[in-house]
């Protein structure tokens, strides 16, 4: 695209001058035979400044002059005689004095003599003009507010290490997110209507894999003196910790496990999240923040903690589970997934489970347990489910991906009774959908006489998590087991004891987790005496607009990620999803619609 | 009885020559006129103020309805000057584009004008002609984008819309019919007897004194001053050899014979501007907001149209004054008229083009929420 | 003079050249602008054609699912047509025609 350049004969010269001296400029210009074009004026409180436009042969001339705003102005319509139309129009227009106008109107030049006031000008009507600038929805939808059309520009302009210190600003994890976020925002992403939204959480991990080192310099603030305690060492621990060492305070972490990760690490299996990724970002979190890492340690009483330091968050997650409440349950061979999980992701085991496994259970750890089954070298896995598909909450990213290694689902069916033989004999009834209970979804009723069996060689119970809390903590816990807090200062029953993450909200995310050590942190942060973290942000002086041609980033085809055959998948435990390279996270990136424009 | 020797007239606002509202009061002697006070006001709309409060791209439409014979050109240079300010790039084909467009402007405004002229005078039959030829041209607009008078084709940064295959060959064509009708009127115009008993030795504006009291456009060029601001080459102007036309008679004859033989030459600059014209895209968007002051000049069919432009760094513009050509024409109105006769009034006042409603900008700000 | 002449006979035995309106009108040409129309199944609420809007002329309830357009206050610059991101806003090729009150239209989302 070539602009040529014409050539415009015109220049523009600025000329500043003093009061006194005014005079001598204009007539040196008279000489030159300039003619006057207008005069205007720019109202600076106080005093104003006179702008005096000139053209002189082709170019323009433009004499400043500044005065206070009391002083009368000379007129200088002896020299321009044109000029007392202008000089006229500033006495009326800002009030001031202009002393000497050939033809001076007295301030009648706006109105007409005997006219009210207002009638000339029609007074303002209607709505203020609409200049408001969006968040943009998926920003909306995000539960940390993270920033994400603005890392999606940096990819687009070439600078995806400044999107990864977009994402950390709000969510210290991108490496993380970007392979583990059930990404609210890509369901809320405008072009979501052609089923082509935006893969921001695939640009997010893209961000997280250009930078050389996830270890960034960060400047932390001017030591406060104030101690911090972290129990727990998942998500919501690490954000919170991550935050208060920014913010200067000294904060330990303590960890029951010998690594760091929570849920991250033994829930997620490792086709999803490589560990040493994990340990990575989650090692250079705790660096940048100053943070005394103390692994194998259990608090058990928190009365201690609270001596020894000012503050103290618990993030403990929830770490016990549901029972199924059949007979037998007790059996050899029954195992809980986070049992079959932890073995194989934490202690890199893999046990023998046969080669018949059930899975009763419809979210997304019950297709992990399945996934992870095939690659144990299971022939026949079958996912028991007591609804249909479309009450699943699993993504269907997993469904598919699970249906793709050779996962059976059966829906509509609940198990009965297990016993114990050679092989386990699981008793299963057939269900249908009657009346919705609280949560919205039908009720399960069981069909009478429809029971049958199958034998399998293991069964994994998936049917959820719930809380378990040290009766030596003090806190004050709900009916489910869920500690209770106050919403807005994430503070327990406890003075100077904040929670926040699954332990307070059940089993949910890794961002909700982020979102509530940011909250904490920021909470914990006032209540000792600093300023906290800032909300987030929407300049208008930050300026974003769109393509000149619409039509480029109208209509384009979404750039879907690579993955590994779904044979090579299941003979290992390596990444499934193998991301963007740099071509395609830019053609990607580029599609975005900008829906925070402000141009 | 030699104390009342004077009488005052006044004229206007409404009256059946004027195109627009303006007020002046003549102090007669007579027959002859002594003194002239003009009095501005009847139209003004707040624009300027206006512009302060909108979002700079907005005001493209809201400049564009200062006037509604002559509006294209201040959409352009409203563009131009937020342009100079941002730092945006207009690509070639779009500096030729807007030639075209000012300069279809030009020609919708000077049909309009001769119209009028003649029909100040009396001579009813020329009126009707010429603006039955007009008609085409305001078709033609239609066809370029919908509206027969405003164009609205601006955007910061070059044109909204461009011109294909189709739209250039109607152009060519149908200029060509109105240029052919208005070859046969040449001689109805330099020749005509009656035309010329009105307006020769009517409201003279010597040479000396024209660029001393601020005349610009074929005002001044019609008393033998050569300027003209599209001699400075913007937009496509200096690849196209432009040289303004000038005639030395001083009178409101050879100002309307001036703003004649522009109508040729506005004819002659489309059809060049059209065969130049490069391939390319039309709009390249600007990537910053205003910041910093601008100013651009452009030619307007009565003259010189100044637009001082500043911004502050967000999406508001801090001042925006607008200096359009009729404002800078009244003074050497004044002194055109004193010395006349009074039959003679509406001939001069027509003579100078006025287009009252892009004068009446000014800004009366009486509430503070305003 | 012999010109007009010329000119005034050849008038004499033609059709005038004034459009009889109201009784006949003239040709609409494709590309004239009238009254805009928004197709509500595409349409996502998005905001964008009332931040683009220079009279403010159109009125977008994300919750409600409606938009309220008055073509008095419209310009008819098209603007709002150039900015829709899903294509959801078309044009009549009739100009807008007069009316005792200024209304507004609405345009609705059905459930």
């Amino acid at each position: 695209m070539t602009t040529q350049q014409f050539e415009t004969k015109t220049k523009t010269e600025e000329v500043v001058a003093e009061k006194s001296e005014m005079f001598n400029r204009l007539n040196e210009l008279k000489a030159q035979g300039a003619r006057l074009i207008t005069i205007t004026a720019l109202d600076h409180g106080k005093e104003m400044e006179y702008v005096y436009n000139f053209a002189r042969d082709l170019d323009v001339v433009n004499l400043r002059v500044k005065t206070p705003r009391k002083e009368p102005m000379p007129s200088i319509s002896s020299l321009y005689p044109s000029a007392f139309l202008f000089e006229n129009e500033l006495q009326d227009l800002f009030k001031i004095q202009v002393s000497g106008i050939s033809v001076d109107f007295g301030g009648k030049l706006l109105t007409i003599e005997g006219a009210d006031d207002t009638t000339l000008v029609k007074p303002a009507v209607g709505p203020a003009p609409f200049i408001k600038r969006f968040y943009g929805r998926c920003r909306e939808a995000c539960p940390g507010s993270v920033n994400a059309p603005k890392y999606i520009r940096q990819i687009a302009e070439g600078n995806p290490q400044g999107g990864y210190d977009t994402c950390a600003e709000r969510a210290p994890l991108p490496a993380i997110l970007g392979r583990v976020c059930f990404a609210p925002c890509q369901d809320r992403c405008r072009q979501e209507i052609n089923d082509e939204p935006i893969q921001i959480r695939l640009l997010k991990r893209f961000t997280a894999d250009s930078m050389p080192s996830l270890r960034r310099k960060m400047k932390r603030a001017k030591p406060t003196g104030k101690k911090v305690a972290v129990v727990g060492g998942g998500p919501a621990g690490v954000g919170c910790a991550y935050f208060l060492g920014l913010l200067g305070h000294e904060v330990t972490l303590f960890e029951k496990g010998d690594r760091c990760g929570g849920a991250m690490l033994w829930g997620i299996p490792k086709y999803r999240l490589p560990k040493d990724l994990l340990e990575d970002e989650l090692q250079a979190r705790l660096e940048e923040g100053g943070v005394t890492l103390k692994t194998k340690k259990d608090v058990k009483n928190l009365k201690t903690l609270k001596k020894e330091h000012d503050a103290v968050f618990v993030a403990i997650g929830a770490l016990d589970s549901y029972k199924l409440g059949v007979d037998g349950e007790d059996n050899k061979g029954v195992m809980d997934f986070r049992e079959l999980l932890s073995l194989v992701n934490v202690h890199d085991k893999t046990p023998s489970i046969g080669d018949r496994v059930a899975i009763i259970g419809g979210g997304n750890s019950s297709i992990d347990a399945a996934r992870v089954s095939k690659r144990l070298g299971a022939g026949n896995v079958v996912m028991y489910y007591r609804r249909t598909e479309k009450e699943m909450p699993a993504s269907p990213h997993e469904i598919h991906g699970a249906l793709q290694e050779g996962v059976n689902f059966e829906y509509l069916t609940a198990p009965v009774k297990i016993e114990r033989g050679k092989s386990l004999k699981l008793t299963l009834q057939q269900m249908e959908l009657g009346a919705p209970d609280d949560s919205g979804r039908r009720r399960p009723v069981p069909i009478k006489g429809s029971e049958y069996t199958v034998e399998v060689d293991t069964i994994v119970k998936a049917i959820g998590q719930s809380v378990i809390v040290p009766a030596d903590f003090g806190v004050d816990v709900n009916r489910q087991g869920r500690i209770v807090i106050d919403e807005e200062t994430m503070q327990t029953s406890l003075p100077g004891v904040y929670a926040g993450g699954d332990g307070v909200f059940g089993p949910s995310s890794v961002i909700e987790a982020l979102r509530d050590g940011r909250k904490a942190a920021h909470s914990i942060d006032v209540s000792l005496g600093g300023k906290g973290l800032p909300p987030p942000d929407l300049e208008m002086e930050d300026f974003v607009g769109r393509p000149p041609n619409i039509e480029e980033i109208r209509f384009q085809e979404m750039v879907s990620c690579r993955e590994l055959d779904a044979e090579e998948r299941v003979k290992g435990f390596g990444e499934v999803e193998l991301g963007y390279d740099e071509d395609e996270a830019l053609r990607e990136a580029r599609r975005c619609w900008k829906c925070d424009w402000n141009e | 009885m030699s104390q009342n020797k004077y009488t005052v007239i006044p004229f206007g606002p409404q009256h059946p020559v004027l195109p627009e509202p303006v007020h002046l009061r003549f102090v007669v002697d007579e027959d002859k006129i002594v003194d002239v006070v003009p009095n501005l006001g009847y139209v003004h709309r707040g624009i300027e103020r206006g512009c302060e409060i909108n979002d700079y791209k907005r005001n493209i439409y809201l400049c564009e309805r200062v006037c509604g014979i002559c509006n294209y050109i201040h959409g352009m240079t409203y563009s131009e000057a937020i342009e100079k300010v941002t730092g945006a790039e207009v690509p070639a084909r779009a500096k030729y584009l807007r030639v075209i467009w000012s300069e279809l402007g030009r020609l919708q405004s000077h049909l309009l004008w001769l119209g009028l002229f003649a029909d100040a005078i009396g001579f009813e039959s020329l009126f009707m002609q010429v603006w039955r030829d007009r008609e085409v041209i305001l078709t033609l607009n239609e066809k370029t984008n919908g509206h027969r008078i405003h164009l609205e084709t601006n955007a910061i940064g070059g044109c909204r819309k461009d011109i294909d295959e189709s739209l250039a060959k109607a152009y060519v064509e149908d200029l060509a019919v109105v240029r052919g009708k208005m070859e046969n009127l040449r001689s109805v115009f330099y020749k005509d007897s009656a035309l010329r008993a009105k307006t020769e030795g009517k409201g003279i504006l010597p040479k000396g004194k024209a660029a001393f009291l601020g005349a610009v456009g074929p005002t001044i060029r019609g008393s033998g001053v050569k300027t003209d601001t599209r001699m400075t080459g913007y937009e496509a102007y200096g690849a196209l050899d432009f040289e303004p036309i000038v005639h030395e008679g001083e009178d409101a004859y050879s100002r309307m014979l001036v703003r004649y033989d522009e109508v040729f030459q506005s004819f002659d600059l489309i059809d060049r501007a059209l065969k130049e014209m490069p391939e390319g895209p039309v709009l390249n968007r600007n990537t910053k907001f205003p910041e910093g002051a601008g100013i651009a000049r452009s030619e307007q069919p009565r003259g010189e149209l100044f637009y001082y432009v500043e911004g502050n760094g967000t999406n508001k513009l801090s001042r925006c004054k607008i200096r359009t050509p009729t404002a800078a024409n009244i003074p050497p109105l004044v002194s055109m008229l004193i010395g006349n006769e009074v039959p003679d009034i509406p001939t001069i006042i027509h003579s100078i083009d006025p287009c009252i409603s892009c004068t009446e900008r000014f800004v009366q700000v009486r509430k503070e929420e305003n | 003079m012999p010109e007009m002449v010329k000119e005034v006979l050849k008038n004499l035995f033609s059709k005038p050249a004034t459009v009889n309106y109201p009784f006949e009108k003239p040709e609409p040409l494709p590309t004239t602008r009238g009254t805009l129309t928004w197709d509500m199944n595409r349409c996502d609420e998005c905001q964008d054609c009332e931040r683009v809007c220079p009279p403010m002329a159109i009125k977008v309830f994300p919750e409600e699912k409606k938009v309220e357009y008055s073509p008095f206050k419209c310009i008819y610059c098209l603007l709002c047509i150039d900015n829709c991101m899903q294509q959801a806003i078309t044009h009549a090729t009739i100009m807008a025609a007069p009316d005792y009150k200024k209304r507004v239209e609405l345009f609705e989302k059905k459930q």
